[in-house]
């Protein structure tokens, strides 16, 4: 027998691609990982394993902080705008696909133009506004604005599910002496159904990892979200507890992970048909 | 279909809830600032908003702070975007090839992208940390350096620091992106390239690289806009310092609104810098248009 074919010159380099892109990926949270299990006696020293792997950053943040706080106030804020944004996106996009009205082009292009526009435009002027109706310090302020702002990208993203497929199929239900309303619910829903789970995950990473809206929206830890609150652990650069603001960031990131774990074949497919492309 | 007056109103119907939503949160809120930057308005003074015309402007311009801020913000988004495109082209290139684990590479790289952007400041600004950071760790193994440097407080290597993580954390979207349209071209036309002898380098460059123009284009234009209204990261890790050294157009517009609470001066400044991304924007628009009316012959 031969022996096994070697890997030819431009296939090791590939292969050596492939490795520095993983490590460029995932190295820098691999050391806050790292970082997170130890001791903080251990935190500036120059050794890549902890000399003993400890939780204690965990129990510390779990227990001596607002974090399990924020971390409900992020769930709360993250479950509620995926609900709103697809009451918002989900009629619209089925109104776009499936009728032919007067001002749709119109209409369609100011979606386009509010995904393009400068939202530091809007931080000063939502604030001023947001203070004038006493909703500071509420979950409103911050839910209203990320199921408006996810909009656009939503639309976008449903109305290549929508347009997919085919108009007789609810055509011949409605046939079938099912109105319009009943054949949506029945055919075109079901069959949306892995669209609206995409477009549900993507509202969920923008408005957990929301940060500018979020800090000029809340004052105090009671509606604070995460991304604020582990900023704020920040705050008093000279006695910063590393240990514990490494663990916190991992908390944050857990769900996303988990969440792109699950989905990451729709986020890629999502990532790639929301683009805008015309 | 039937077209009473009341079936007519439908479509309308099923988009009541989202325009009228952005009606509230979009449009006017940018009328408020269009307002806002020709009135005095300080929250701390809610009975004193007089008109005051350009002066906002006027006051901007004659600002040496605003002037750095507009060569860091060039420097910002261009850098950031400039070096975005390369890596995702170089990775999407990698991807594009078939090896073993193919699926987990191309899934890995999603990682910083969801990561939350404050994560990604916290991350890089622990790797960046002056006294006991990784980075120095390194480079002092290595020999390059003797003592700690001071990243995020030095007035030279603070933006670049910021623009680090910024690059981590967005170049997931430039390589899918760039390899959707690797893998729309046709395997054809790179065969009949070998046929006619022509190498790989050669094939990149007159079959690649035009086949993908479009989408590095729209990446490039989308992107700048994001990035330069992007503040969570030089908000967190630097907070503009050390000076104004990392101050951008859109950070400046953060830290008068938030800490001198000068509601004007701040949408003063943000209109300036949208109105800049707005031409970006419609640069995107014309292509679009263009590239519309050139699919249909």
């Amino acid at each position: 027998m031969r022996p096994r074919r070697r890997f030819s010159p431009a296939q090791a380099s590939v292969l050596l691609g492939a490795v520095a892109i993983l490590a460029f990926s995932l190295a820098p949270y691999l050391w806050t990982v790292l970082s997170s299990l130890r001791p903080e006696a251990e935190i500036g020293l120059p050794r890549l394993l902890p000399g003993r792997w400890t939780l204690e950053n965990y129990t510390y943040v779990l227990r001596n902080t607002a974090f399990p706080r924020f971390f409900l106030n992020s769930s709360i804020v993250a479950a509620t705008t995926i609900v709103l944004g697809l009451a918002l996106a989900v009629p619209a996009a089925y109104a776009f696909s499936r009728y032919r009205f007067k001002g749709r082009q119109v209409l369609k292009f100011t979606l386009l133009l509010c995904y393009v526009f400068p939202s530091i435009l809007l931080v000063t002027p939502l604030y001023s506004t947001m203070h004038r109706l006493g909703l500071i310090d509420t979950y409103l302020s911050m839910i209203v604005a990320y199921s408006t702002y996810a909009v656009p990208f939503c639309v976008w993203m449903l109305l290549g599910y929508f347009d997919a497929i085919p108009p007789d199929l609810e055509e011949a239900a409605m046939v079938d002496g099912a109105r319009r309303f009943e054949a949506f619910l029945r055919v075109i829903l079901p069959l949306a159904m892995p669209g609206v789970v995409a477009t549900a995950v993507f509202i969920f990473i923008f408005a957990w990892n929301e940060y500018l809206f979020a800090l000029f929206f809340t004052t105090g830890d009671t509606v604070r979200t995460l991304p604020v609150g582990l900023q704020t652990f920040l705050a008093g650069d000279i006695n910063v507890k590393w240990g514990a603001v490494n663990a916190s960031a991992v908390i944050t990131t857990l769900p996303l992970a988990l969440v792109f774990l699950v989905a990451q074949r729709q986020l890629i497919r999502g990532l790639t048909a929301g683009a805008f492309k015309g | 279909m039937q077209s009473s007056p009341r079936a007519r109103a439908v479509p309308y119907l099923l988009l009541a809830p989202a325009f009228t939503a952005i009606l509230l949160i979009v449009a006017y809120p940018f009328g408020n600032a269009v307002w806002l930057s020709l009135h005095q308005a300080q929250l701390l003074r809610p009975h004193r908003t007089a008109f005051v015309g350009l002066a906002h402007f006027q006051r901007a311009f004659a600002d040496p702070v605003f002037w750095e801020a507009v060569w860091n913000t060039g420097i910002w988004a261009a850098g950031t975007v400039a070096t975005q495109l390369f890596i995702g082209l170089l990775i999407a290139l990698v991807l594009n090839e078939s090896f073993p684990g193919r699926g987990l590479v191309r899934a890995t790289i999603l990682l910083p992208w969801v990561t939350p952007s404050v994560v990604c400041a916290v991350i890089f600004m622990w790797m960046f940390n002056g006294s006991f950071g990784v980075i120095n760790h390194l480079l002092r193994g290595a020999g390059i350096i003797d003592k700690p440097f001071p990243w995020l407080a030095n007035s030279t290597t603070a933006l670049p620091s910021a623009m680090t993580a910024l690059i981590w954390h967005g170049f997931p979207f430039f390589a899918l992106m760039i390899l959707a349209a690797l893998q729309a071209i046709p395997v054809e036309l790179y065969e009949a390239a070998r046929v006619d002898g022509a190498g790989p380098w050669r094939a990149f460059c007159h079959i690649t690289l035009p086949l993908i123009m479009p989408t590095l284009l729209i990446l490039t234009l989308l992107r700048t806009i994001w990035v330069s209204n992007h503040v969570d990261i030089p908000f967190v890790m630097t907070g503009g310092g050390p000076g104004y050294s990392s101050t951008t157009l859109a950070l400046r517009t953060i830290t008068i609104a938030r800490v001198e609470l000068d509601f004007g001066y701040a949408s003063a400044l943000s209109l300036l810098l949208a109105t800049v991304l707005l031409g970006c924007a419609a640069l995107y628009f014309t292509y679009l248009r263009y590239r519309e009316q050139g699919d249909r012959p």
